[in-house]
């Protein structure tokens, strides 16, 4: 793994804004004067690592389930039965991606897992892959993001549903001022289309409930079979609106029961039933007993997001803090602190994109933080 | 790995489709919730619906709403269920005159406007939708 710099394509704003990439130059986002390589060996287990880790949760999401963890995680009493329920009948996942620190020596260590809302995607699935097309075409990508979200669609829609009576409709909901996450759910429509559906977007906040039939609906009173929100489980259940996820016939994607995989509270749950496991770092509950020495940790609340609110302490002392975005209420884990390899003075982490259950790509984010945030630069990458 | 030559996008680059994204909005009703200062007095309002404590310390009765369509006021349970508001229901009297009008405020409580909702025939709509616990940070990872 190596950090290589090129030259930008002349026409990069065009071929980035012609593919829907609006917002590619906010803070210098989109970052092609450098691109990292890998070899075919260390993208191998960066997926081998994202499929066992998948495999990890589903036995770390049983665990939570038999025990009856879900306060642990901070999962509101009310939602625990509607949790469980999603869980045990399996409900179809879109996707999600798990954030490495990787050197390319070793294995990637597990940094957290973005299984709700994880965005970047059009940039991951597309843009790089444009970019690989014009700057590297004789190089490969670790890439099949498009591809098995066009599939996954499929799965989403017809599990557990009769045969003859499948929706042809799916709608997306993004919160309203947010250009970016309009781009990432477009995309995701984009790809719905493909595996044959029809579409249609609405705001999170225009979203109704229809008391008779149990099924949201859209700001034109139709009727949400499968809702794809690109808002966090965590604020729709704590928020008024949330009680109508308890009772409803829509699908909702991501299902419940991600809202256990998505708090950092399951980074202790895994190193509790794999301790030692190569691709975790050890971490802790903050008021558990922690072991003797442990005092170089990254401090993350239950639900932060972005690098909110994330503090790093290193021999006891703070040596990093990201944005106060009032994170925390609901507590904090405390994970070991690993020491990020710089690469001409960036630190890189890489973002592996898991489709269903399958491990489908990557993506990578580099910052002069040691604390990734939504400001930190997409770089592409690519392997001989 | 590598799966196809050229990805292709079907709505994404079109300027017709980025061009808007603001709907039509239907006609909305209001919802209301009503605060208490204590639970005495809102139990005394919502006689059979539970009345919660607040995270600001005051007690609140369930939401409820005026259906135009109906000429009835509904309320909506814990559970999200919409039925009719009973005619001995405190908030009932400000409505019970099959107007629109807000309802009647006692000094013991506070009528608040906590989203919109709509009815259709027989069936009532909620509308409020998701966004209250954003703040002003995005929340992408």
């Amino acid at each position: 793994m190596r950090r290589v710099k090129l030259d930008e394509r002349a026409n990069k704003a065009l071929r980035l804004e012609s593919r829907g990439l609006s917002f590619h130059a906010w803070d210098n986002y989109w970052k092609e004067t450098a691109a990292y390589e890998f070899t075919a060996l260390q993208v191998g287990r960066i997926e081998s690592a994202s499929n066992e880790l998948l495999h990890m949760l589903e036995e770390a999401g049983e665990y939570v389930v038999n025990n009856r963890l879900l306060g642990r995680l901070g999962i509101p009493p009310a939602f625990h039965d509607a949790v469980t329920a999603s869980w045990r009948n399996e409900e179809p996942t879109l996707y999600g991606r798990f954030d490495f620190a990787f050197d390319g020596e070793g294995w990637p260590k597990l940094l957290e897992y973005n299984a709700d809302t994880p965005t970047s995607l059009l940039e991951s699935a597309v843009s790089q892959w444009d970019w690989l097309e014009d700057v590297k075409p004789h190089a490969d990508q670790y890439n099949s993001l498009h591809d098995r979200l066009v599939a996954q669609w499929k799965t989403i829609v017809t599990k557990r549903r009769p045969a003859g009576r499948l929706p042809q409709r799916i709608h997306f909901a993004s919160v309203s001022d947010n250009e970016e996450d309009w781009i990432c759910v477009h995309y995701l429509m984009d790809t719905a289309v493909q595996a044959g559906f029809d579409v249609k977007h609405v705001f999170t906040e225009g979203l109704g409930f229809n008391h008779q039939t149990g099924y949201f609906v859209d700001e034109d009173d139709g009727q949400v079979d499968i809702l794809f929100k690109l808002y966090p489980l965590e604020w729709m259940m704590r928020e008024d609106f949330g009680v109508h996820l308890l009772n409803t016939h829509t699908q909702v994607v991501e299902p419940l029961w991600k809202a256990m995989l998505s708090t950092k509270a399951i980074l202790p749950i895994l190193w509790q039933l794999y301790p030692g496991h190569r691709l975790l770092l050890p971490a802790y509950f903050e008021h558990d007993t922690l072991p003797a020495g442990f005092n170089s940790y990254a401090r993350k609340p239950l639900f932060s997001r972005e690098g909110a609110n994330i503090a790093l302490i290193e021999d006891g002392k703070e040596i990093a803090r990201g944005q106060d975005q009032d994170y925390g209420a609901e507590g904090h884990v405390l994970q070991s602190l690993i020491t990020l390899k710089a690469h001409d003075g960036f630190f890189p982490v890489i973002g592996a994109w898991v489709v269903g259950d399958a491990a489908a790509g990557m993506c990578i984010r580099e910052d002069t933080s040691r604390i990734t945030t939504n400001m930190s630069h997409f770089v592409p990458h690519f392997f001989e | 790995m590598k799966k196809s030559k050229t990805v292709p996008l079907l709505l994404l680059g079109s300027t017709a489709l980025l061009a808007s994204c603001t709907p039509d909005q239907p006609p909305i009703q209001e919802m209301r919730q009503d605060a208490y200062a204590s639970i005495e007095a809102c139990d005394r309002d919502w006689v059979d619906d539970v009345c919660e404590r607040s995270g600001s310390g005051h007690y609140l009765g369930p939401r409820y709403f005026y259906s135009h369509d109906n000429h009835t006021p509904y309320v909506i349970d814990r559970q999200g269920r919409t039925r009719p508001m009973p005619s001995h229901y405190g908030a009932y009297n400000g409505y019970g005159a099959g107007t629109a009008n807000a309802p009647a405020v006692s000094p013991a409580r506070t009528t608040m406007v906590t989203g919109n909702a709509s009815a259709h025939g027989s069936s009532a709509i909620s509308r409020g939708g998701f966004g209250s616990g954003r703040g002003s940070f995005s929340f992408g990872g």
